[in-house]
């Protein structure tokens, strides 16, 4: 496919503008975002919970702080850890599962049971026990624990994929020439299953966003930075912004940002599936 | 006796869409059966001989289309205009089918029993008041030990005994007409000859008149009276299976004909049809088989055959029918 | 046979879980054992006393061999004894989970079942008329709703119903002005108090069903046994039971048992958003508070439940399709 078909296939609907734009928009304000804002951000007793404005657009939270700026501020720290997150997970879950659908036998019993086990436990306790146990200050850490629960079950998809490439003749072909192990499967297998890792990709990613906005919300992880997590938390907690109607802005705003990521994600995964998968372009 | 009609078919036409183009799947079918024979209808994958079955019950479903012509049935009158309720009745109760792919036509969480039970309560008018006596009976009739196959799930049942229960199922109002969708077609080489035994023994217990879809000519020649052979959506040639096997004109059917592998044995002679069939979304004007034939003359390209009688009952549509048949073949 | 096998590798994970927390919890960093040992003896308790202080709150010995605490924890276990809670002083973790259990399961059943009739409902009817304009509305907006986090629709039915809609309570399981018991008062309070965590669930919950039910019905509808049963004339009511319905909900049982443990999981977020007393606030309290014998515990049940549940769907599974059972 040239570019331009990509293109053209890009215009025919206007959704995948939409989404993109809107995916770009999240980009652009966790790249450049944080730089147009002080550090500490001014707060202000005397503007607490204070109604949209042209200088507080989105109102003011408990300190009198702009809810703009925190949500924008927040964009970097939410996508910085769940896009590694999301990158963990598709690493782990791709190297595991073509490990055990390509080599079979007694490593793939072991390893699809250990992934088995990590499907089994419940994520959300999990993620909430080993928090509490280890101390979460390092964002690193952070994606390396919201990874965990998430990469079972792209595993067990891409054994099962590469199940079924096994057995196609273009691998065998591979194999009547004798190619490595790892010739085939980076070569022949990997290029195949590539629609299917960037889509889980994007998965991994608003799964990743969930989790991570979630367990800050419940205060499972220290906070050292704002993001729409301990916004939450903190409206929900603090200040009374759950018993106001005057806090409306500061509590749904951080809401908003992650339906409309969601939102925006959801609109370029089709973009993406309808570029991989022709038989959808009919319709 | 002279043959009495059961089932007319006049100029059917059947149209499948997808997105902007329209494929005509069936296309101008004059086709007759009469009580209590068996017709083989016979032709490549794809020619329409599904879509004619199907059709016959009018089970034609979005995106094919009936777009014309006529089905007329005995005593019940125009199919193809009847109520939601006679519609009803019909099916199965004066025509039914058994399907091409036994593996898929039961519902695999219903036993035997319950599917037979749910058709005798759709047809609250029928014969037959108790299913369970029923199958017994009918189960006893294709050879198959109803305390064992009545209350089995249809994964229990080999491909053999599945398509079996299909032709009780097929009995169970006691249908006037059977269509048979390819039946033989999935079964190995013992099943296929326990099928076309068992239907023989129908047919002559009950005259039930049978329509015969295959792509086995061997299968045509062993249990069909007459034969129709179709090309692209038309009916190109039709007559007594002998009049077709030994005197075929169409050149189609002629290389049909010389496809298969004669019955005594006599090496040679076996040829494959060369090219393929014509794509039915962009049909050229003139004959569907000028590609193909290799009898085709300018004519061929320009006018549409239409067919003509070449002997008793026996038609076929070839505007060089004139010609000497190619070459003498199954003789 | 199949059924004993099944439930020995349940039973084994059972085991490999407790173990793999049993020793998550004593060799982390910072381990609450020797954190909870090392604050009794900054408290003034002997070095003895703060043993057996510890050996009470956490049901087996501290001290000794890892692998001796480990039996011991496992006696301990086997026994019932999941030890004394930190927070509830003199109150036994078994206990405390009793009585959060039943509120958890309540709001979790009812909710699924909601979110299963809906679905199966929308997904079926989209299925039927799929391409039109119903299909497109249950389509698109299921896969906008699907996957949005429970603590979302939580906090905002929290938000706008209960603090400032004043229409439903802002937590508890039941109004402190009834008796628990079987009467009306009671019973109606408790459902008062559980519709709001429910709904969460539900708006969160259904719209998976019916993308489910939708594709699982458009591809049996696809299947020649529904053609051969229009051609009998198989009556509408018999097609949607015994054929469409019947073949399309098969794998959706499965799914069914395997959400249930989901949901006890997400049971964190709307219970900490209601403030109602279940397994998953317990459990959150239990962490905040560093109460480790409770947070074992609570932990210990949460994925026990997890793993009955995907036994029990394998073992209906091979019960419900013909084509399994043996």
């Amino acid at each position: 496919m040239t570019f331009a078909d990509l293109w053209k296939l890009f215009v025919r609907h206007p959704q995948n503008v939409i989404g993109v734009t809107m995916l770009a928009g999240y980009l652009f304000m966790a790249v450049v975002g944080p730089s147009l804002y002080p550090a500490i951000l001014p707060t202000n007793a005397n503007a607490i919970y204070l109604p949209p404005s042209w200088v507080h657009p989105l109102g003011t939270d408990y300190a009198g702080r702009d809810v703009l700026a925190l949500i924008v501020i927040g964009t970097r720290a939410v996508l910085e850890v769940a896009s590694t997150a999301a990158v963990i997970t598709v690493v782990v879950g791709v190297v595991i599962g073509l490990w055990s659908g390509f080599l079979g036998g007694r490593v793939d019993m072991i390893l699809m049971r250990i992934t088995d086990m990590f499907l089994t436990v419940p994520g959300l306790p999990l993620l909430i026990l080993i928090a509490s146990i280890v101390s979460m200050t390092n964002p690193l850490l952070i994606a390396v624990l919201l990874s965990i629960t998430a990469w079972g079950g792209l595993a067990r998809a891409v054994r099962s994929q590469v199940l079924s490439y096994r057995e196609r003749e273009y691998v065998e072909a591979a194999r009547s020439l004798r190619l490595g192990t790892r010739h085939i499967l980076f070569q022949e297998i990997t290029p195949n299953l590539m629609p299917y890792i960037v889509m889980h990709l994007l998965l991994a990613v608003t799964g990743a966003i969930y989790a991570e906005v979630g367990l800050f919300y419940l205060g499972v992880f220290p906070y050292k930075s704002n993001n729409w997590g301990v916004m939450l938390n903190l409206a929900y907690n603090q200040g009374g912004a759950i018993y106001s109607s005057q806090s409306m802005f500061y509590l749904i705003a951080p809401m908003a940002a992650i339906l409309l990521l969601q939102l925006a994600i959801v609109l370029v995964l089709r973009f993406v599936e309808e570029v991989f998968n022709p038989r959808l372009r009919v319709s | 006796m002279d043959p009495t009609p059961i089932l007319q078919i006049e100029r059917l036409a059947v149209e499948y869409h997808t997105g902007r183009t329209v494929v005509r799947a069936v296309d101008q079918i004059d086709l007759t059966l009469n009580r209590g024979e068996i017709l083989g209808l016979v032709g490549e994958s794809g020619c329409g001989k599904t879509t004619l079955g199907h059709a016959l019950l009018r089970m034609i479903e979005k995106p094919h289309r009936i777009v014309g012509g006529r089905i007329w049935f005995d005593n019940l009158g125009e199919v193809l205009e009847m109520n939601k309720a006679s519609l009803s009745r019909y099916r199965w109760e004066h025509i039914a089918y058994v399907f091409q792919s036994a593996q898929n036509a039961l519902n695999p969480l219903l036993t035997v029993r319950q599917q037979a039970r749910l058709v005798i309560q759709a047809h609250p008018g029928g014969k037959y008041r108790d299913p369970d006596q029923r199958m017994t009976e009918l189960l006893r009739m294709v050879n198959l030990d109803p305390r064992r196959v009545l209350t089995a799930y249809p994964h229990e049942l080999s491909g053999g005994m599945k398509q079996r229960v299909g032709v009780a199922l097929a009995l169970m109002l006691d249908p006037e007409v059977i269509v048979l969708d390819e039946p033989t077609t999935a079964l190995d080489v013992v099943s296929q000859a326990t099928i076309l035994e068992i239907l023989r023994d129908v047919h002559q217990r009950l005259n039930t008149t049978m329509m015969f879809i295959t792509h086995d000519m061997a299968v045509v020649a062993e249990l069909a009276d007459r034969v129709a052979v179709m090309y692209a959506g038309r009916i190109v040639e039709l007559g007594s299976v002998d009049a077709v096997f030994y005197t075929a004109r169409h050149p189609y059917t002629q290389a049909l004909m010389a496809a298969v592998p004669s019955l005594d044995g006599r090496p040679g002679g076996l040829r494959a049809i060369q090219g393929h069939p014509p794509d039915l979304r962009q049909l050229p004007p003139g004959c569907r088989f000028q590609d193909r034939c290799p009898l085709a003359v300018e004519a061929c390209r320009v006018r549409e055959p239409l067919p003509v009688p070449v002997g008793d009952g026996h038609e076929a549509a070839c505007l060089r029918l004139d010609e000497p048949p190619l070459k003498e073949v199954n003789q | 046979m199949k059924i004993v096998k099944r439930a020995g590798s349940a039973l084994v994970m059972v085991f490999a879980v407790t173990t793999a927390t049993f020793f998550l919890v004593r060799l982390m960093p910072g381990s609450p054992y020797a954190t909870e040992l090392y604050q009794l003896q900054q408290q003034g308790y002997s070095v003895v006393q703060a043993e057996n202080q510890v050996r009470v709150l956490f049901g087996f010995a501290v001290q000794g061999p890892l692998w001796l605490q480990y039996l011991h924890y496992l006696g301990g276990l086997v026994h019932g004894n999941l030890g004394t809670s930190i927070m509830y002083p003199g109150e036994s973790v078994l206990g405390l989970i009793g009585k959060a259990v039943p509120w958890t399961v309540l709001i979790v059943c009812v909710s699924l079942l909601i979110c299963f009739a809906i679905g199966v409902g929308l997904g079926t009817l989209a299925a039927y008329l799929r391409g039109g304009w119903f299909d497109q509305i249950v389509t698109i907006g299921s896969s906008l709703l699907n996957g949005i986090p429970q603590y979302l629709t939580a906090i905002l039915l929290f938000y706008f119903l209960a603090t400032l809609g004043h229409l439903f309570p802002i937590g508890g399981a039941y109004s402190p002005a009834v008796h628990p018991g079987f009467n009306l008062g009671f019973v109606g309070s408790v459902f008062y108090h559980a519709m709001l965590p429910i709904l969460s669930f539900v708006f969160s919950g259904f719209a998976g069903w019916a993308l489910l039910m939708k594709s699982s019905t458009v591809s049996v509808l696809g299947e020649d046994f529904i053609f051969t049963a229009k051609a009998m004339a198989i009556r509408e009511r018999d097609v949607v039971i015994s054929y469409v319905s019947k073949n399309a909900m098969l794998p959706l049982f499965t799914s069914l048992l395997l959400s249930l443990g989901f949901m006890f999981g997400g049971s964190v977020y709307v219970e900490q958003v209601f403030n109602y007393p279940g397994l998953g606030q317990l459990f959150l309290n239990s962490t905040n508070s560093r109460d480790f014998p409770l947070m074992q515990g609570c932990f210990l049940l949460l994925t026990t439940a997890v793993i009955t549940a995907n036994f029990v769907a394998d073992v209906l599974y091979t019960r419900l399709d013909p084509r399994i059972r043996q």
